[in-house]
Formats: structure tokens, sequence, C-alpha cells
């Protein structure tokens, strides 16, 4: 589908709203190389699915930009900031960038990648005010194998939006990007009225054809560069909201004729393809090289360029802001895998039209399997799409179903399986689907990097990588968190204390409350009262207060210790906030 | 021609399938001690909870000619009990205390600056007619003027059928 | 006579409006099923092939002209493979209309609750559910619409079923008089165990409510209720406040039959309650009263195994045929011992079997587990031991659980699940 749409889109492009106010042979030449892999049989058949949507298109253009001229009532009118240059976020911009990720994926043989800002603004792109331009050149690709590239990358689209193709399937590990704002330093005003209605300017014209209502048509000369912004005045002199534009090479009425000769032509060249007058794709894009040139749309020669704005209020005045100085500032910083490539044997799943390709980390191709979408790793070498779970037999290059309820794979490289239902215990098994451990466990449960098997009688034991499990005695309750080497556990009494990432109990069962630790401190309730201790249990700090409210942060994100409804703050190293 | 055969064709095609919507509808103040409440509303869904039974289409609905949103019967201690809810229209409101004043004279009123209820008690019936008041609450003092409150909303319209 | 004047207006009319330009082409109302849905999409693209009308999505949205609802202009059609969804036009009382046609074709039906302003209706069949939403636009109400006001109707199609099975209902005799008996307990820190006609229903309980007829099979039924101190504190006597009593009620008429005298418990030992009442219906269930006895059959067993396996194979091999003749005797019985006609009810067990059948890959027997025998060995229900059901039936993050009461028909070498 995606490539039969391909032709019009490119046509289109070029018909309207370019930026480049003519065309120029180098794109031409770009257009019709697209046509390289092509046979002629697929440009047969997406001319002819083209020709037909190019149809009902120009049947919507026909009546669709040049009838909602209005007259707006005066309080009805919006209007807007008069334009100036704001640098002010410039500064900000250029330091949003400490901490990016993207994520890569892979599909037809293809690499897609995706950017957010892993900081706490936000995961998209600040937003820069007027004249002022940012652009990312990608500098140098950092691949896992050890490549590094820096040959025609420029290109790539950093988006923080959208998956992009950044070229070869091969897992990245961090790429170089440089960021450049442009702005725009000083500029010239240039204005136009239904008083003054021409205007002469570094070597060009601008002329205003028709001010109507809320509608203003005026032509530039084709030698002037497009302006930065276009402010539409009314009466009193108030900027105007813009609430439409259309910007083109050829003069409103024509549109239509436009359109008509291009569909002519296109309806000509089908023709052709469908009579067989090509020999091979070459031919095709010869002919189109010598022809296309000679529409006469794109031999835009009337040296103008057409401008129609329409405004929420009346629009009797124009002024157009056109840059003469400009300035650049650019940084470079590393943008890193989200969910970097570990083990060297780990295969990564690319898909393709009819099959899903598994390929190592130099991106070689070592598995395909016919036939499967929608393929998901969940770790080792187990895979799981929307209907079943697989087990991946690397040497006989096959996907074995697993019938089972659920796959769990865990940070320590095991994988836990529930062979029938949920209510019942797991089964350890290695990446490579072999049994391990003699223990089977109720609940699995993950803290930092630390895997608890859980019994039904609530013994909490530690697994290692190889499924030895140790029991850490008294604990019945592990809480989520591991921060300053401690994670905190309570006992059948629900009494606190905290282990270390070795399963050992540093800190013993002795509070009724307790928070877990960040900066090497935290808040434990004993004899009544909550104390500030350190990751030794020291106390440092008896606050006497019976009841915590909540943990507030500081401008730097540092926690704050409230009591007494906020009468009473501790910062982070445990001193008391004065008022 | 051509408006006139479609407007033949829809009476003759729904005609006979289209509910009489006017024969359905009932007027509230009809209904006494007596009346079977299922029999009399025949035709129109209804709701029942704990023996409390709730029709709530406006369409079939009307008390002295007002458009009732909901009503609900049950039975109590002291009678057959029909609450009635109109829509919060002042002229609805304006038009069934004038019926009320009309066929049951003075009521006994309460009024404060935030409501009024009006209470009338014949021998087999007692109608209560209450409704909020507009504005801010102004000082509580008791007012021996009528006050001269704005329409809110229905408080409550209550109807009590006494057995006889 | 009519209908000839009808008919001529009919062939005159349709020569009028065919050649005009905003004619009532498309009529959902005459739509019953997604193939017909199917089918008038295929008609809208053949009519309208500048529109480009995709009739192979699965999700699109339609606004030709000419589509309208029993007369109803309809503005826009969004039609899924799960609904259809209807929007009129804020013009010409739309809401109004399209309610009305619905009502003239389906009946008046309570307005529903609604969490928005809208006005919400349904109509349930089982053919579709329909689902109206009037938007009041410069309309107050139902009784005051304005000609602004528009709908949105969401029709679903239901598929429909051949299989038995999901057609019971149509099986299900009524009666005048049809007693639903009903055990009420109150009581207050005991467990039970309650055993109907020689049945042990359930052990050790505190649920306040049993249904009766299922395990009724003639006019006269005994019933032993054996209360045990309540183990939550460990203690195994009774607490001094504990107490128990039960009432048998006809819930038809809600009169009680049978009342179980109300007993203050003390000791350590259980207390029985044991007697008898008069559960007469106007229907019997053969059930299992023509069962063998069970109770010396040496292969009992592997006949228990045999059937579970046999269900668990007609389920995995999507054989509805196998699947419908497993379970339709209880099934059944079940259904007109509850006097139950609602098409719902027989299509809702129905499709929880194909939901099984549709979500598993794999099941799994228990081979180790107990066996309880009832009524004189006739009827057996087992306890898996090594498993955590009698069957358990596994797919992708799925899992359901089956267990049934069963017999063996005299004559039978088979077992058969009767509750």
């Amino acid at each position: 589908m995606k490539k039969i749409f391909y032709i019009l889109p490119v046509v289109l492009i070029m018909v309207s709203c370019s930026k480049s106010q003519s065309i120029d042979n180098e794109e031409l030449d770009h257009f019709i190389s697209k046509l390289d892999d092509k046979s002629l049989e697929e440009i047969k058949e997406e001319m002819n699915s083209n020709v037909s949507q190019f149809e009902s298109f120009s049947k919507f253009f026909e009546s669709s930009f040049s009838n909602d001229i209005e007259i707006i009532n005066k309080e009805d009118e919006k209007y807007e900031e008069e334009f100036k240059i704001d640098t002010s976020g410039i500064g900000k911009a250029l330091h949003q960038f400490d901490n990016v990720e993207f994520t890569q994926t892979y599909e037809d043989y293809e690499s897609q990648l995706e950017f957010s800002k892993n900081n706490s603004d936000s995961s998209k792109l600040l937003d820069l005010g007027e004249g002022v331009s940012q652009r990312f050149t990608p500098n140098k690709i950092y691949y896992h194998d050890g490549e590094v590239r820096t040959d025609s990358i420029s290109n790539y689209d950093v988006d923080f939006t959208f998956d992009e193709s950044w070229g070869k399937t091969k897992p990245i590990d961090s790429i170089d990007i440089t960021y450049k704002v442009t702005y725009v330093k000083d500029y010239d005003v240039v204005e136009i009225s239904v008083d003054n209605p021409t205007a002469s300017y570094n070597g060009g014209e601008i002329s205003l054809v028709k001010a109507e209502g809320n509608y203003i048509y005026f032509t530039m000369s084709d030698t002037l560069s497009a302006p930065v912004r276009i402010q539409g005045y009314n009466e009193e002199g108030k900027v105007l909201d813009r609430s439409g534009y259309s910007n083109n090479g050829v003069a409103p009425g024509e549109m239509e004729s436009v359109f008509t000769e291009i569909l002519g032509y296109l309806k000509k060249l089908q023709e052709k393809l469908n009579d067989d007058d090509f020999e091979n794709t070459a031919e095709f894009q010869e002919y189109l090289k010598d022809n296309l040139s000679n529409l006469d749309f794109f031999n835009d020669n009337d040296g103008i360029f057409h401008r129609q704005y329409y405004y929420h209020g009346n629009v009797k005045s124009l002024k157009l802001y056109f840059e003469k100085d400009s300035e650049n500032r650019e940084i470079i910083f590393t943008a890193r895998n989200y969910k970097p490539f570990n083990e060297n044997d780990d295969l990564f799943v690319m898909e393709t039209e009819d099959a899903t390709v598994l390929l190592n980390n130099k991106g070689e191709q070592v598995i395909t399997l016919n036939g499967f979408d929608g393929l998901e790793n969940i770790g080792g070498n187990f895979y799981e799409d929307y209907n079943h779970f697989y087990y991946l037999n690397r040497t006989k290059k096959q996907l074995d179903t697993l019938l089972v309820y659920d796959i769990k794979a865990l940070s320590n490289g095991l994988i836990g399986i529930l062979p029938e239902q949920e209510n019942e215990h797991y089964t350890l098994v290695t990446s490579n689907n072999i049994p391990i451990g003699s223990k089977s466990f109720w609940l699995l449960q993950e803290v930092g990097n630390i895997v608890f098997g859980i019994t039904t009688d609530d013994k909490h034991y530690i697994l290692d990588e190889n499924a030895n499990s140790m029991l850490i005695p008294g604990v019945t309750k592990v809480y989520d968190k591991q921060s300053d080497d401690r994670i905190m556990v309570s006992n059948t009494d629900r009494k606190i204390g905290f282990i270390n990432s070795k399963g050992k109990l540093v800190i013993p069962f002795k509070y009724d409350d307790a928070k877990d630790f960040e900066d090497g401190l935290t808040a434990v309730k004993f004899n009544d009262t909550y104390k500030l201790i350190d990751i030794n249990a020291k106390v440092l700090v008896d606050t006497e207060e019976d009841y915590i409210n909540f943990f507030g942060e500081d401008d730097n994100n540092k926690r704050i210790y409230k009591f007494d409804y906020g009468k009473k703050s501790y910062n982070y190293k445990g001193e008391l906030i004065e008022k | 021609m051509k408006r006139l055969t479609m407007l033949l064709l829809f009476t003759s095609l729904f005609g006979y399938a289209q509910i009489d919507y006017k024969g359905l509808v009932k007027n509230l103040e009809d209904i006494t001690y007596e009346t079977d409440i299922k029999a009399h509303f025949k035709g129109i869904p209804f709701n029942e909870e704990y023996s409390e039974i709730e029709f709530n289409d406006e369409r079939f609905l009307r008390f002295y000619g007002v458009i009732v949103n909901k009503v609900t019967f049950s039975d109590s201690w002291n009678g057959k009990v029909i609450n009635i809810k109109p829509f919060n229209e002042n002229a609805d409101y304006e038009k069934i205390k004038a019926k009320l004043f009309e066929l049951y004279g003075e009521p006994e009123t309460s009024e404060r600056t935030t409501r009024i209820r009006y209470e009338w008690e014949t021998d087999n019936k007692q109608i209560l007619l209450s409704i909020n008041l507009q504005g801010e609450e102004e000082e509580e003092e008791e007012k021996e003027e009528t006050v001269q409150g704005v329409f809110k909303d229905f408080d409550s319209l209550t109807i009590v059928l006494k057995q006889e | 006579m009519k209908n000839l004047i009808i008919l001529l207006i009919l062939t005159i009319n349709f020569t009028f409006t065919s050649c005009g330009s905003d004619t009532l082409k498309y009529d959902f109302s005459k739509i019953k099923s997604l193939a017909e849905t199917k089918a008038l999409i295929a008609k809208m693209q053949l009519e309208n092939k500048d529109e480009k009308v995709d009739s192979t999505s699965n999700f699109q949205e339609i606004t030709l002209k000419g589509m309208h609802y029993a007369g109803v202009p309809v503005k826009s059609a969004l039609i899924t493979d799960n609904y259809t969804l209807l929007t009129t036009d804020t013009l010409n009382f739309s809401a109004k209309n399209l309610l009305e046609s619905l009502e003239a074709e389906k009946g008046l039906t309570n307005i529903a609750d609604s969490y928005s302003d809208d006005i919400d209706f349904f109509w349930k069949d089982e053919t579709e559910n329909k689902k109206l939403e009037i938007k009041l636009v410069n309309g107050k109400h139902l009784a005051a619409f304005g000609d602004k006001d528009y709908a949105e109707l969401t029709i679903n199609y239901k598929p429909t079923y051949t299989i038995p099975l999901a057609n019971l209902h149509k099986k299900i005799k009524t009666f005048e008089n049809q007693p639903k008996y009903i055990l009420n307990i109150r009581a207050y820190d005991c467990l039970y165990d309650i055993i109907l006609n020689d049945i042990i229903i359930t052990e050790s309980t505190n649920i306040t409510e049993f249904n009766l007829n299922n395990y009724i099979t003639g006019p006269n039924s005994s019933i032993k209720i054996i209360a045990k101190p309540s183990k939550s504190e460990g203690s195994k006597t009774f607490h001094e406040q504990s107490y128990f009593s039960a009432t048998i009620i006809n819930k038809s008429n809600n009169e009680p039959v049978q009342e179980i005298v109300k007993t203050a418990l003390n000791g350590s030992n259980s207390i029985v309650f044991d007697t008898e009442f008069n559960s007469i219906l106007p229907y019997y269930p053969i059930a299992w009263t023509d069962g063998a006895d069970l109770r010396n059959d040496k292969n009992l067993k592997k006949k228990v195994i045999a059937l579970y396996d046999k269900l668990g194979k007609a389920i995995l091999a999507k054989d509805k045929q196998a699947i419908n003749d497993i379970f339709y005797q209880k099934d059944f019985e079940m259904q007109q011992l509850d006097f139950d006609t609602n098409f719902e009810t027989a299509r809702n067990e129905w499709e929880a079997y194909l939901a099984i059948q549709t979500s598993s890959y794999k099941y799994t027997l228990a081979n180790d587990f107990e066996i309880e025998f009832n009524d004189g060995g006739k009827l057996i229900y087992t306890y898996a031991k090594d498993k955590s059901d009698m069957i358990i039936f596994t797919g992708k993050g799925y899992d359901d659980t089956l267990n049934h009461y069963l017999y063996q028909p005299k004559g039978s070498n088979e077992l058969k699940i009767i509750r």
C-alpha cells in the first residue's frame, strides 16, 4: 500500500506550497531516481491507481480554497502579538539534551529510531519562539559490534515523536548528534496596504492584488527569499490572528487548470504505459526527464510567487519581516540506546512482510521464521506473539510452541514458567529451557536486581542465576524498592527491618513504620516517634513526632521529611529546615 | 407531487405500526387510592424496585397539563404515595401552584429564605409542594413579609392518597 | 384494496425517488446481521464508485447520501466487525423520528440510566442489541424535542447458534405454579454442611442462600444440615453466641415451606438438623434417578478420567456437537428447574463453553482424586488431590477449571455430567 501512494505525494509536494519557489532540475532528478528499483509493471500499477486518486483529489481541490472570504464583525475579530524575536528560550533549549535515549526497532531490513528526552521537563522538544529554527545533524553512530559510522548519516531524522528510518539493521549503542539553533538577529520590515499596494525590496517587488474582508492576496518576486513572518493588520493597526493561507507558484484562479494539465499529462503517461511503449524502467525515466520539464507548471516563468492569507478580522495591510542577519549556536550531545544490546549471543527480532527474521549483533540474519509476525522476545530464547509462547531452538533454527499459562523472564537470566494455571507454582528453567533448581515458587518478585522466590508459607528466598535459593530468615514481606544497598522487609509481627543486596538482615526487625532510604537516610518509627537513621541504623535525629505527613522535594529534587502538617521539616541530610 | 407521494408512503408504511403516543399520555391527577397502577399505565415501561414503581418517560406523564420528568408510586403506612418530579421550570411551578390553590384553597405555608413549602390536606389526600429558592443565604432572620425569592428548583411534590 | 393503493404509491414513489439525488437508498433497519451489513456496503460501493467505499475494511466510516434507518436519514455510519454506529443529522427532528421508528419496530422500553446528559434506550433480543443515545441540542427533553436534536444508534448483531444447547429456552415448559425452593440461613459463628436428598451440596460453608430445585427429583425431600464450630479463631467449640436457624421458602410467592428451628449452639459436637419437606414441582427431572449404584464399580476411577478426557478432547477439537452432547442434559434440567425461558441464559451458557474452547490450547486432568457417593451411590462428586481441579484448561494467560456431579445411566457403561 505504502508504495502505491508514492508517486502522488511527490507530485503534490511539487505542486503545492513548497518552500523553494521554483522546481530545479535537481529535485526533478531526485524524484525520477526514486523509480530506479521499480519494475515497469509496478510503475504501471501505481500509475493506474494514482490517476484515479488524482482525479478525485482534483475534484476536491476545485472548490475548496476560494469561497470563504467573509466580512468579520468587529467583536469577532481575534488578535495576536506583534512579531518580535524572542531568544530567551535558546539557552534552555541548548541544555535540554543531557539525557537523551532512543528506542531501536527493526522492520523490513531497516532500523527505526525514535528519540526521547529522559529528563524532568518533557520527553518532547521545547518550543522555540518565532524566527528561531533548529536542526539536528547526526555525526557518529556507534554500533554495538564496534563499527563507528560517520558517512552519509547527516540526513537521518532525529525525531522525538515518530519512528524514523536509520539505515541498516544493526544494534546501535549510541549516537553523537549536533544540535544547531539558528535565530534571526536583525530583520527588515516591508509594509504594503490598500493605500500603498506596492513596495520594492532588495531588487524585487511586492504587490497587493486584492484585499477583501478577511482575505488578502499579494505577489512577491521569485528572487526574494521567503519572509520570516507575515502579519496582517486591521484598520486600527491591530495585529490579526491568521486563520489560513496558501502559497503557490501559480495564480489562484489557475490552480484548476494546473491540475487539469497534470492530470492530462499523467493520463498520457498511463496510456503509454498501458500500451507498453517503454522497454524498461530506464527508458520510462528518460521519457519523464525529457517531458516533465515541458509542463507549463514546472516552467513557472511569470517570475512571481502568489500568497493568499485569511485572517480572523478584516485585513487592510501587511507587514513582511525579512531576515537581515542571523546567528547560530550549537552543541553536540550523545543519545543512548534505551535498551542496549547486552549479551553478545542475543538475537533480535525484525519483522518483514512475510516472516520474522532473527539477527545477531552484527546485523546478520541467523534464523528466518516464515509465517510468524508480531513476535516479541520475553527473555533468553523465549518469545511470544498474541496467541502463543515459543522457545527458540537455535540448533534446529525453529520455534517450539510452548503450551503453558505464562512465562516470566527474570533479571538474573532465569525463566519462570507457570505450566497450567495462574495460581500454581513457578517452575524455573534456564534461558535454554533446561529445568534448574530444586524448588518451585508461589511468587517471583524482583527488587532492584535481586530475585526473590516466595513460597505459599511466605518464606522468602534469594535466587541467584543458577537458581540456588537462600532463605532469608524471618522475612515474610519484601517491599519493592532497593536504594542505598538497603531493601525494606517485614516479619510476621509486621515489624520492619532492612536487608542488603546480599540478603543479609543488616537492620533488624524493630520499626513500626519505615520508608525506603534515599541519600543514605530515612525515617523510621520506634518507641512511638519517628527518627531519622542512616544505613547502619544509627539514629541521627529524633523528630519527637508520632505522625509523618509525606515527603516533599526541594529545588534539586531531594527529599524533604515533613511532620506535623508541614510545620516541622527536615532536608535530605537530616537537618531541620528553618522557617 | 413528489412530496405528496412521499407523505402518503410514510403514512401507509408506518401508520399501522406507529405507537399511539397521544393515547398513552396519563394525567397523574386522575389517580385515586383505588387505581391499579400497572393497569392504569398499561403499555408504558416501568422500573420496579422494592415495591416502588417508577415511570420515567416524560412523553406520557402529565400533572395538570405540566410535563412530568419522573413519577414513583409506593405504599406506606398512611396510604399510597405519589412522588412527582417535574422539570425545574418556573412556569410549570406557577401553573401547578395556581391549580392547587384553585382546587384546594389556602394551604398551610412555611417560608424561609431558601425554601417555600405548601401543604394541603383533605379527607382523602394530602399534597405537599415545596421548592428551593435562588440566591445566597442571607441572614437567618425570620421575615414577616412574604419572601420575594425566585424559583430555583422543585424540592418535592408529593401526594399521599389516603384509604377512606 | 388498501394494499393495492399502497403498492401503487410505492411504485410511483420509487420511480420518482430513484432518480432524485437524496433518495432513501440504503436502509439499515432492514439489516439483520453482519453479513447483510457487508452486502449493503458492497451495494454502496457498486453504486458509488467515486467515493472509494471499501467493503473489505473492518473499521470504516461511511457518509454517503441516501443512508437511512426506516426513513430517518443517517448522516454517518461507522461499521466495524463488532458493531454498527449510525449518527443522524442535526436537522428535522431526527432524534424524535429515530426514537419513534425504533419504538414502532421494537416496542417501548424504559429510559436507561446514563452517566452523561444523553437519554439512552436499550433493546435486546435474540438477534441483536440496539442502543439509542439521544443527544439534545435545542430540545429540552423527550416531550419537547428540538429540530436539531440528533441520535446515535449502536447495533450489535449477534451470531445465530443452531446448536440445541444455545436454544434451550425454546424447550423450557412453563406452568402456572413454578415453585423455587430456596434455603435461607441465618447463623452466627458456625460453619455447616448441607445434605439434600442424600446429596452433599456443600461442606463447611457460611453462605446463606441455596437454590434447592436442582437437587429435587420428587415431591418429598429430606434435608440434613450439620452445624460445626467455626474454626476461625482456632477454637473447637461453639462460641457462646453461636446460633443457627434456617427456613426453606418458595421464592415464587415468598411463602415459607419449612422452618428449621432456631437454636443456640453449644458444646464441641456438631449439631444435626434433619427434616423433610414437600418439594412439589410441576416438573421432575430424570436426573440420576435411573442411575446405577457406583459404590462397587471397580472401574469408576477410570470412568471419571475417561469422561473428563472426552470433555477435554471435545473442547480442544472445537467439536461443538460433542460439547453440546456432554452438557445438554445438565443444562436443560437446570434451566427447566429454574423455569427460565430467557434466551440469554442458554446463550450465555453456550458462549461460556465457546470461550473455553477459543482460549485454550491444552487441558490437564487430575489423576489422583477422592470420590464422594451421594443418593445411594447413584450420584458422585470428585475432589482432585494432585491438581486444583478435575480438569484444567490452559491458554496464553488463560485458565479455567471444571468439576461436576456425575452419574451413570442404567444400561450404559459411561459416566455423564448431570449437575
